[in-house]
């Protein structure tokens, strides 16, 4: 059951609704009130008022049934997802690789044989490993480390390849030369770009790296296999049986601690946690095991942890509190 | 009410697209509805609300009809719509601008409306002072509540409240006028 039930719609709400300022979660509220006919009969005479300014626009619906014939169209052409197994998937997507490709980039296929360990050297140190690190590699590819994790590059970065080693999760914006292949070793997987942007991250609570593709494509390779992700795609390298999978969809999420940019889709609590312990530097309790079952669809851009904690707050009408970096939420859980 | 497509599911598993086009029946209006306040624009907004339905049809195998359809569509309208408001931006600025210098030619073409636009100016002037500076920002200048908060260094909530206040008064001081404009758009459509 979805929590837009508790949003009071009045004077105010519908105002906002016909402004375009509603949210998504407003926006349903106002369109299950509008099925009541008193209701839907008030709305209209608002909407008008609202419309009768000179020049104003009037909303005009098309016909659904000529939309589902356009629609219809489109479907055919729609390709089968890639992957039905993506629940799992899902879940363990934030927390562990994601890719972007900014410029699309062609890539060459590389002989796993013939490569050779290189001598690495540690990149972005600043003698702690508690903060979001930003800087450039010797080529002006950006690179931004998250907390507790660590970059190195080879020493032979930007001679015949460009090659560097994470652990943990990092993102990267790749300046373009086909000549020297851009490799990201994340333990056994290899990701491999010439000119591009990613994200990368390992997960030992799933023991999953995940790359997410938003434009262009990556290949990663294996010593036994590799896979060619594209734009809008993920690839999935499973760290225990080393099986390379694709799925057809990206999280938007998985790039949220470089971005600022959180996308909740009627997201369960914890994960919704999750993202933000994952974006911030906070550890977020639960107090009440009934909290996990609270959902919330939210867009937030550019925002603070204690902005988007008062947003969940007021949302799920829960109480939090938050000391040296650690957020306690308390409340009587959402049914 | 949120609709429960699981037992149709269940029936004839293999009817994956009936129950999609049953969430398109249920809620293609409504979100066309929601696309235009946000867009100011029936075609533009159809053109959202289609694409968020194929987003849906492709992403079916992950985000379930049955449990996430519905805010899943209603979220990615809402995300589309304000990239494409944030870049038309630009556009409209220079679009008032060419409106300003041939406000003579525009205010002409509306002649024949002059007796309903006089009423409807002056139930404009005569809302209180505060409240027609907030909702001219909005209709007028098409701000955002977030622009207009802070141009008048009020609160959100305080726009909100304004802007509540105003379309009442407003609804009420043009009663007549509602059911005559309904004529004249049942008569251009």
């Amino acid at each position: 059951m979805s929590i837009h039930q508790n949003i009071e719609i009045d004077i105010t709400m519908l105002t906002r609704y016909l402004a375009g300022e509603a949210t998504p979660e407003e926006a349903m509220a106002v369109d299950d009130w509008l099925a009541d006919d008193t209701n839907s009969k008030e709305f209209a005479r608002l909407q008008q008022a609202w419309q009768l300014l000179p020049g104003n626009r009037v909303h005009h619906a098309p016909s659904p049934d000529v939309v589902w014939k356009d629609l219809s169209g489109a479907l055919e052409e729609d390709s089968k997802p890639v992957n039905g197994r993506s629940l799992l998937i899902r879940y363990a997507m934030a927390a562990v690789i994601s890719g972007v490709l900014l410029t699309a980039g062609l890539f060459a296929y590389v002989h796993i044989t013939t490569e050779k360990d290189p001598v690495w050297q540690q990149a972005l140190t600043d003698g702690t490993s508690s903060g979001v690190r930003k800087g450039q590699l010797a080529d002006s590819s950006a690179v931004v480390i998250n907390r507790n994790s660590s970059l190195q590059y080879a020493a032979d970065y930007g001679q015949h390849d460009r090659k560097v080693l994470l652990q943990g999760e990092g993102y990267f914006d790749v300046i373009a030369d086909k000549g020297k292949p851009f490799i990201v070793q994340a333990g056994m997987l290899k990701i491999m770009v010439l000119g591009t942007s990613f994200n990368v991250k390992e997960d030992s609570l799933s023991n999953r790296t995940i790359v997410t593709v938003a434009t262009g494509k990556v290949k990663l390779y294996t010593a036994e296999r590799e896979l060619v992700v594209s734009a809008g795609q993920t690839g999935v390298y499973d760290q225990v049986t080393g099986t390379l999978t694709g799925i057809s969809t990206l999280d938007q999420n998985s790039f949220s601690y470089v971005t600022r940019d959180f996308f909740f889709q009627d997201m369960p609590l914890p994960e919704i946690c999750r993202h933000l312990e994952n974006a911030f530097a906070v550890k977020i309790i639960l107090d009440n095991a009934q909290l996990s079952q609270c959902s919330m669809s939210a867009h937030f851009k550019d925002r603070d942890v204690t902005y988007i904690m008062d947003i969940i707050a007021a949302t799920l009408d829960v109480t939090y509190t938050m000391q040296d970096n650690t957020i306690h939420i308390n409340g009587n859980g959402c049914n | 009410m949120q609709k429960l497509y699981t037992l149709n599911k269940l029936i004839n598993p293999s009817g994956e697209k009936d129950v999609y086009k049953q969430c398109f029946q249920d809620n293609f209006e409504r979100l066309h509805r929601y696309a235009f306040t946000l867009l100011q624009d029936n075609e533009e907004a159809r053109d959202v609300v289609q694409q968020a339905f194929v987003k849906l049809w492709q992403k079916r195998e992950e985000v379930s009809l049955e449990v996430a359809g519905r805010a899943y569509l209603y979220t990615t309208v809402q995300r589309d719509c304000l990239n494409i408001f944030r870049n038309k931006k630009v556009k409209r600025s220079y679009a008032n601008a060419v409106l300003a210098t041939h406000k003579e030619d525009y205010v002409e073409e509306r002649a024949e409306n002059r007796e309903i636009n006089n009423r409807i100016h002056a139930a404009i002037d005569a809302l209180p002072p505060r409240c027609r500076e907030v909702f001219c920002k909005s209709r007028f200048e098409e701000k955002k509540y977030a622009e207009i908060a802070e141009e008048l260094n009020i609160s959100v909530k305080t726009v909100e409240v304004q802007m509540g206040k105003a379309l009442k008064i407003m609804r009420e001081q043009l009663a007549d006028l509602i059911t005559i404009t309904v004529i004249i758009i049942a008569y251009f459509k």
